[in-house]
């Protein structure tokens, strides 16, 4: 699949002649696969609940957030408290990735995907 | 025959003179754009240029189009055109969605191959610039084209039935055509295609499009190379065409100043009793 | 699956099961076609008239649930006529005997009385796929989303071996994979009980090898799945990091599934919509799109292909790479990588299927695993000359019924599943403009003769309910289900279709039921 990229902004999709999977064909969600990518509802910052909405929060600040309360939740209650769901739509180093953290972070293998869905 | 080789290099020092002497402001074509993938690539400088190469055959008209429709004031664009591309672009021009001033063809000439590939009588441009033009060879002349354009109404709708029942809706034969270029686009609904199931009614989805690209389908095949479920859709042109031919003596694509006999018969009444063509006698019961 | 795609166009006999491929693969089904093209027979085994049964040879409309008693009557016949590759069941494979004895435990027509398909037809579609040179079988989740999912998939295999269809270019078993990178994110150890490459968490040689690779103490206790960790909410699971996943849609039973999304002390989510599961979340991390990022997807031949970042995330959004390198070293593990392709070689090295995918080898076409290393070819299809394991076992597949069928109160079958416009839980396609112009509101197909008693036409509303909630969708009339079923698409959040499914799991994989439940379904009043 190929996408059309005019000044920054993917604005169409293309089959790849070439490939050996896809053979110059695409279906009809693969025609439309551009159109989600700049849809203004995409989140573009890190969000933090505060009571019932969210709020922008920073990089930084998001990361050590998240790290603390994990580490939190292990220290009280057992690494095996935490637990992950990668994702069948994230790309295989991504999932890789994400086995690692929670495998190697909580020493427990509570990490799946919705692969039976 | 030229090797492709040669022919690239043609094409590349084609492409950087025209840049070169501000003949045109971008060529466009085929690219190596990154490691091994091909795709589409608009070349604004000679250097560029270098990235070019011809296959695999990728219809270039639709997307010239639409880099020529969003293009400023005095911007021209050179193309490099098979026949079908040129073919194409010359009914868009007919049509108003291009314009002939904004446009300089380079021409490409198809291998026998290649024409064999696509049942295409025509393989080469009018304004051939690289390669040698080769015989094509006569579609009605395949035996898969025969078996769906010959035989009693009964016969001929089953095979096609069984045929046009495989569509998946992909919008891709309307997506891939230089020519569909209708908005909004009939295809996409009420009243006249039932949405959100597939297959797709034969006769509303189909026959309009093929109605619809009647008397300017260039045969070029991008719809049929676009449709994953193999769908013979050239074929119901290749039909239109003759009829076209036989009829009126007219073909799509090979004059640009050339207007549609269909569009220009319907401003006045037809006269009675004309002659129906031989042909459709054979399309009978 | 154990061959590659473009194969099914030279199989002389294709078997679909439990697949919808026009709508849901029809790339794939373009090779079916093209077998069909060449002669080949194509037969399908679905309870609805699907778009791939409409253009099938045979279409078998089984019973929901019955695919054992089906497949058992098909085997039963096969060995009674000998029409079974006895050299290949004696050279290549063991457990013949005590599989032969289940098999003619069976008649075709106790079969026949439980699938509803006449005995007849049950020998002749056993015929055609037995006698056929080469006969390949795809499935997808008709079959596994039962409670005997696994056992529906081993009567498929036992199939396939009773017959030699196994190891050869055309023959082969088909699991349709479904989103795009399912298969890489099982290959990718995101599975609770396997690291990458499908090595056992169990195995204390596997588990010692990773320990030194990652410079951690690692479990050798497999950990819990999504239905397991979600049920587990705020007690065993207290914080919880969901990486674009959409359990409040996806799942079973899913008014429990957004009961216990609250429940966590902490949870987390990655994704780039706002979707029905972040709404849940403490902390929501904008990740990017697939237009967006470098790295590979793994498709359902086991290829390895390159995806390649064209724009930038928008607004401070991240890479997903970078938000868990990020992460990973907030919590103080060494995720120092500085691309992609720095992961790939560290999975080279832990996972020997995987050995010889390098980035420099991916970039036309790809690679199938498995590729052991930098000289080898890829794998067009497995088992040849001689299955992973060594020999290939019979195993007696266990038939299970449906855990919850029609009854007096709930009379109707529900059935689940997709259709082709949308994608899982339409957080994507919905926001899509084409493929929300084809289907735009949630609807559920019945049959001409049910809506005409229930006087509903087309379009008008439905109620349907279930012991675990209920949902008002549009009427769509059609003779594809049979009289007292309904199919529902799952992709619509304001007719979610699982707020109606069981969540009763298949013990060995732990995949709903999505295929069968019981309903009811009435007129909905305005």
């Amino acid at each position: 699949m190929l996408l059309k990229v005019v000044d920054g902004r993917v604005v169409d999709t293309l089959p790849d002649r070439e490939s050996v999977v896809g053979n110059g064909h695409l279906c009809i969600k693969g025609w439309s696969a551009h159109e989600f990518v700049h849809h203004p509802d995409r989140l573009t910052h890190p969000l933090v609940k505060k009571g019932d909405s969210f709020e922008q929060i920073s990089w930084e600040d998001a990361i050590s957030l998240a790290a603390e309360k994990f580490r939190e939740i292990a220290e009280q209650y057992g690494g095996d408290a935490v637990g992950g769901f990668s994702s069948a739509k994230c790309t295989n180093e991504e999932n890789y990735l994400f086995q690692k953290l929670i495998r190697a972070g909580f020493q427990n293998n509570n990490v799946d995907h919705c692969a039976r869905l | 025959m030229k090797t492709e080789q040669a022919m690239i290099d043609q094409a590349k020092s084609l492409l950087k003179k025209l840049l070169r002497d501000g003949e045109v402001t971008a060529a466009f074509g085929l690219a190596r754009v990154t490691g091994d993938v091909t795709a589409p690539r608009i070349f604004t400088t000679p250097e560029e240029v270098d990235s070019l190469v011809l296959e695999p055959k990728w219809p270039l008209a639709k997307p010239a189009m639409e880099i020529l429709r969003t293009a400023p004031e005095g911007y021209r664009l050179a193309v490099v055109c098979r026949g079908c591309d040129e073919r194409a672009l010359f009914e868009l021009i007919k049509r108003n969605q291009v314009d002939a001033d904004a446009l300089v063809t380079v021409g490409i000439a198809c291998s026998e191959e290649q024409a064999r590939a696509c049942l295409c009588d025509r393989p080469y441009p009018s304004k051939l610039d690289i390669g040698e033009a080769v015989h094509g060879v006569d579609p009605l002349d395949d035996p898969g084209v025969k078996y769906l354009l010959e035989g009693d109404t009964h016969t001929r709708m089953g095979r096609w039935t069984r045929v046009l029942k495989r569509c998946i809706k992909c919008y891709g034969c309307r997506n891939s055509c230089p020519i569909c270029v209708c908005d909004p686009c009939k295809l996409e609904g009420e009243p006249w295609v039932r949405r959100g199931i597939i297959p797709t009614e034969i006769l509303s989805f189909h026959l309009i499009r093929a109605f619809h690209l009647a008397d300017t389908c260039v045969a070029c095949g991008a719809c049929q190379e676009a449709c994953p479920a193999g769908i013979p859709l050239v074929t119901l042109q290749h039909a239109m065409r003759r009829a076209l031919r036989e009829g009126f003596g007219y073909e799509a694509g090979l004059d640009v100043k050339e207007k549609t006999p269909i569009l220009f018969d319907f401003t006045q009444a037809p006269e009675k009793n004309q002659p129906v063509p031989d042909w459709i006698n054979t399309l009978r019961d | 699956m154990t061959n590659s795609i473009t194969d099914l166009a030279g199989s002389e006999c294709i078997f679909i099961i439990g697949s919808n491929a026009a709508e849901s693969h029809p790339i794939i089904m373009g090779e079916i076609y093209k077998a069909m093209d060449a002669g080949g027979t194509v037969i399908v085994v679905d309870p609805r008239r699907t778009a791939v049964a409409e253009n099938a040879n045979i279409h078998l409309a089984i019973e929901p649930g019955t695919d054992i008693p089906l497949l058992a009557g098909m085997m039963r016949h096969i060995i009674d006529e000998g029409l079974y590759d006895a050299e290949f069941i004696e050279e290549r494979t063991e457990g013949f005997d005590e599989f032969r004895q289940f098999v003619e435990g069976w008649t075709v027509e106790e079969a026949s009385r439980q699938c509803g398909i006449e005995s007849s037809m049950i020998r002749r579609v056993a015929e055609i796929y037995a006698k056929a040179d080469e006969s390949a079988v795809v499935y997808c989740m008709g079959i596994t989303q039962h409670v005997c999912g696994s056992d529906n998939v081993i009567a498929l295999c036992d199939l396939a071996m009773l017959c030699g269809n196994v190891g050869t270019e055309h023959s082969g078993v088909y699991p349709l994979r479904g989103q795009n990178n399912v298969q890489g994110a099982c290959d990718m150890g995101a599975l609770p009980n396997v690291y990458p490459a499908y090595q056992s968490v169990t195995d204390p040689d596997i588990k010692a090898k990773f320990e030194e690779a990652w410079g951690r103490p690692l479990s050798d206790k497999p950990g819990l799945t999504v239905v397991e960790m979600v049920r587990s909410a705020g007690s065993k699971i207290r914080g919880l990091f969901i990486m674009a996943e959409n359990p409040a849609l996806s799942e079973p039973d899913v008014n429990h599934v957004v009961e216990s999304l609250s429940k966590f002390d902490f949870l987390v989510v990655q994704d780039i919509f706002m979707s029905e599961t972040a709404r849940f979340a403490d902390l929501v991390l904008p990740g990017s799109s697939f237009a967006e990022k470098d790295g590979t997807f793994t498709n359902t031949e086991r290829r390895f292909q390159l995806v390649r970042k064209a724009i930038d995330p928008p607004g401070s959004a991240k890479q997903d790479f970078s938000i868990l390198c990020m992460l990973g070293n907030a919590l103080g593990l060494d995720f120092n990588y500085e691309s992609p392709a720095d992961v790939m070689s560290e999975i080279n090295r832990l996972a020997p299927a995987y050995g010889g995918i390098t980035y420099d080898r991916l970039e036309r076409q790809g690679l199938q695993w498995p590729c052991p290393n930098e000289e080898h070819p890829g794998t067009r299809f497995l088992h040849q000359g001689r299955f992973t394991r060594g020999k290939g076992l019979f195993v007696v597949p266990n038939h299970v019924a449906p855990q919850e069928l029609p009854d007096d109160e709930y009379p109707w079958y529900l059935n689940t599943g997709r259709m082709f416009a949308h994608y899982h839980t339409g957080t994507l396609t919905r926001r899509a403009k084409q493929l929300d112009r084809e289907v735009s509101r949630p609807y559920g197909e019945i049959n001409s003769e049910d809506a005409t008693q229930l006087d509903v036409g087309e379009g008008g509303a439905l109620r349907v309910t279930s012991r675990r909630g209920s949902i008002v969708v549009d009427a769509k009339i059609t003779d594809r289900v049979k009289k007292g079923s309904i199919f529902i698409p799952f992709h619509f959040t304001e007719a979610r279709a699982n707020t109606l499914t069981n969540p009763a799991l298949d013990p060995r994989s732990k995949t709903p039921e999505f295929k069968v439940c019981a309903v009811r379904v009435e007129k909905e009043e305005s």
